[in-house]
């Protein structure tokens, strides 16, 4: 046989593999969707024994013990986050710690595949106890981002002081989706992570550890941590100041807004911006004088958040950006004039934002 | 007399069969795209799976601010629903600058009647030089809108004047007439949310063509009955879905489109933005991106995500195809040409090692190996200097491996995100997939060879774009002229 007929067999032979795999797929998937539809009627007919009808959550279990893991996992992480009340769940958990479905999955947290490990995570996030501590540890530490963030919602149901200390340290070195959903987390576990923010921030650390954690007690807007960030206001790098300035918004110590103050004099443009943004948040009615002067910094960025901060402040602020329209300095007339003319909504979304 | 006919038989034949492995590479090459593409198709679907994730993500500040830019320029009948969308898009901190480009229909008249625009003070810092800004406004109904109201100054000014005005570290490049997905920007933060320290992020475009469009939603995905836009479904498939989905493996993609790119700022600043006057200014800025990070050895990447997430009219008749592709490749020729410096050069990485060598002679030489190709082909066998096999054979390469690589983007398609729910889409897409490589792909060959005709005459127009506008459940959709400076 010649070579064209060859290539035109394996071409015609491939197409027909193409199109022989695209419509069983859809087939397949057809006949899956119609099966979902009825899983999920029965998991729903199940649910609603349960919750609303008070027959126990055996009906929704032996639901979701009849489909598939995947299938099972998703539709309890939905049911969980949409329809089950926070009184609801320890039952349910109780009852799912002894389902063969979810200790396959549970068991999954070793496996060698990064997806079979976020699974896990997922579901430890729902029926973690404190005898999963070795697997959320171990999930706490995964290569995979992914993995690591969805087993930060297994923290609460650990409850270990220790595991949040763990989590304290490896914050700094975490890509931003995993610190955000631990920031988040540790928020939840303030009474284990407040005294041991205290301790790092009162020890040795590097620039980028004091920033992450910092960030962290902005979050959790503990008090305590106030003589803390008082000092590391003064701090060398602009990055801890920076994180400092904006931690303290949160913060309404009678002395925050002097700190500020201060900050909104500091060498770097990011710091004197983000000490204006904060004295705004606070509210800071005594400090208009300093945020009038910061209507003529040399950079863009203090003139804007120094007039929204005013702006923010109500009467004794507006009335200092409209003497400052007539203000002989042509940076800070015309910062005045863009902020005067814009709407309350602009105003309140350009400050949160 | 005998020698002589000989002598140009075999070079037929040499020619021929050069071009012959010319054309088994290139598919080879992208048969390797389509296969590298399988594991991040995957990683994406099952990162993507999680919803309940990202809605407890979206209360926390895991997301980067984005500030979408806009340029338009007579978009009335479309641009009061598209900026709606765009307001109201899923995501907790973002805001829109709108760059009217000294539009001559009433566009402006509609977007303060819609919005409630109000004029702002210009107290807003020019980073990038461009075109006059002739007033600010912002919204009294959605304050994260800022409209600016500029002279017309082209695509590329527009956009850098919406980048001087952007206050948020992620700038997102959308044609006004682009339909994004609700949750496209939570999606296309995906890189930057797993830790990548991205420069820039791009997405999977789909053809938006007869699909049902909703308050500027695509509510019903369709293949178009027309050859026109239905073989561009297709190609698009095929481009976005395994092309450049495989690119991320071999360095990151050497293209961005400019109907939705995500970038940061400091670099899109640092370059200069836009390059204005270039009719390709998204491949332009990506190749100029790309050889600043090396130069100044910034470790950032730039990964395409699968994701269908934005949705574009593509050209429906001849002429504005053919218009379309000659645009597009007369500036990749100007940018080659711009950059050749970077061509097969160690230092700029995979991007000047494999990217740009694969852009120079699979895309911008393209045009003209396959004309040589067929007309070769042709006369050889018309004057009998080669047989019907080996024509047979070439044949096969050319267009029966493009059938088959397009089959391969419609199966990806289908065991991924299945956009196309009916069969009868479907069994279209199969046809389309056909004509694609036997008719259609042949038409913007000729298209493209004018493209070296005009770049070789200086031509910088963008030459008028007709659209028709969506299938509308509501507002208008009647044709729509589409110029840029």
């Amino acid at each position: 046989m010649s070579l064209f007929f060859v290539a035109l067999a394996v071409e015609g032979v491939l197409l027909a593999v193409i199109a022989l795999l695209v419509v069983a797929h859809r087939v397949l998937r057809v006949r899956s969707d119609r099966a979902a539809l009825l899983v999920e009627a029965r998991t729903a007919a199940g649910l609603r024994a349960w919750l609303l009808e008070g027959r126990g959550a055996q009906a929704y279990t032996q639901a979701l013990s009849g489909i598939p893991p995947h299938i099972a996992l998703h539709r309890l992480a939905t049911a969980m986050t949409e329809h089950i009340p926070l009184e609801h769940r320890d039952e349910l958990v109780v009852l799912l710690r002894d389902a063969q479905w979810t200790a396959a999955i549970a068991r999954q947290a070793a496996s060698r595949l990064w997806w079979r490990r976020l699974a896990a995570a997922r579901l430890l996030a729902f029926t973690a106890s404190p005898s999963d501590r070795a697997r959320v540890r171990r999930l706490l530490d995964d290569p995979h981002p992914a993995v690591r963030t969805a087993a930060t919602r297994c923290l609460p149901r650990v409850d270990d002081p220790e595991l949040v200390t763990l989590v304290l340290d490896r914050l700094p070195n975490l890509a931003p989706l995993v610190r955000a959903a631990l920031t988040v987390t540790l928020r939840d576990l303030a009474s284990h992570a407040v005294p041991a923010l205290l301790a790092r921030l009162t020890s040795p650390a590097s620039p980028r550890e004091l920033e992450t954690w910092i960030n962290v007690a902005e979050v959790i807007g503990a008090p305590q941590v106030y003589p803390h960030l008082a000092v590391m206001a003064r701090h060398e790098e602009a990055a801890v100041r920076l994180a400092v300035a904006r931690a303290l918004k949160r913060q309404f110590h009678s002395d925050a807004s002097d700190v500020l103050e201060t900050l909104l004099r500091d060498s770097d443009w990011r710091v004197r911006a983000q000490a204006a943004r904060s004295l705004g948040s606070l509210g800071a009615h005594e400090k208009t004088a300093a945020l009038a002067t910061a209507l003529a910094d040399t950079a863009w960025w203090v003139r804007f958040r120094a007039s929204l901060a005013l702006a923010q402040m109500g009467e004794p602020g507006r009335r200092v950006l409209k003497e400052s329209r007539r203000a002989s300095d042509r940076m800070a007339r015309d910062m005045s004039s863009l902020v005067c003319g814009l709407s309350d909504g602009s105003i309140i979304e350009l400050t949160e934002a | 007399m005998d020698g002589l006919a000989h002598l140009a038989a075999d070079g037929i034949r040499l020619v021929d069969t050069t071009i012959l492995v010319y054309y088994l590479t290139l598919n080879a090459f992208y048969v390797v795209l389509f296969a590298m593409a399988i594991p991040d198709l995957w990683r994406h679907l099952t990162l993507s799976d999680d919803a309940d994730e990202r809605a407890r993500l979206l209360s926390s500040e895991a997301f980067p601010p984005i500030t979408i830019l806009v340029p338009a320029y007579n978009e009335e009948v479309t641009i009061v629903d598209s900026v709606r969308a765009l307001l109201t898009l899923n995501y907790p901190r973002h805001e829109v600058v709108l760059v009217n480009d000294g539009s001559t229909d009433a566009m402006m008249e509609h977007l303060i009647h819609a919005y409630d625009l109000y004029e702002v003070p210009p107290a807003y810092p020019v980073y990038i030089r461009t075109a006059p800004v002739r007033a600010y406004y912002r919204s009294r109904r959605f304050s994260k809108l800022l409209v600016l109201d500029k002279s017309n100054g082209g695509k590329a000014d527009s956009l850098n004047a919406a980048i001087n005005a952007a206050r948020f570290p992620f700038l997102l490049a959308v044609d006004a007439d682009t339909i994004i997905a609700p949750d496209a920007l939570q999606r296309v933060s995906r890189p930057i949310l797993l830790g990548e320290h991205v420069a820039a992020v791009s997405a999977t475009l789909r053809v938006a063509n007869a699909c049902r469009i909703e308050h500027g939603r695509v509510t019903d995905a369709r293949v178009d009955r027309r050859w026109i836009p239905g073989c561009q479904v297709v190609e698009y498939l095929r481009a976005f879905l395994f092309g450049r989905t495989g690119w991320n493996a071999l360095g990151g993609n050497p293209i961005i489109s400019g109907a939705f790119g995500l970038f940061r700022r400091e670099y899109m600043l640092a370059i200069g933005g836009y390059q204005v006057g270039n009719v390709t200014e998204d491949f332009d800025l990506v190749v100029r991106l790309r050889r600043y990070l090396h130069d100044n050895n910034i470790q950032a990447t730039l990964p395409f995500i699968p994701d269908p997430i934005a949705w574009t009219e593509v050209p429906s008749t001849l002429r504005i195809l053919a218009r379309q592709r000659e645009r597009w490749h007369r500036g990749l020729i100007g940018t080659m040409l711009a950059h050749r410096d970077a061509v097969a050069n160690r230092r700029y990485g995979p991007f000047g090692l494999v990217a740009l060598p694969f852009l120079l002679v699979g895309e911008m030489l393209a045009p003209v190996i396959e004309l040589l190709g067929y007309s070769i082909t042709l006369l050889g066998l018309a004057f009998g200097l080669i047989n019907w096999e080996f024509a047979g054979l070439f044949f096969l390469a050319a267009f029966g491996f493009g059938i088959v690589l397009s089959c391969l983007g419609i199966l990806l398609d289908e065991l991924s995100f299945r956009r196309y729910a009916r069969a009868s889409d479907l069994a279209r897409l199969f046809g389309f997939a056909v004509i694609e490589s036997i008719g259609f792909r042949q038409l913007t060959v000729w298209f493209r060879l004018r493209g070296f005709w005009h770049w070789w005459r200086g031509s910088d127009s963008w030459g008028v774009m007709l659209r028709e506008g969506f299938t509308r459940e509501h507002g208008a959709g009647g044709p729509k002229q589409r110029a840029a400076a």
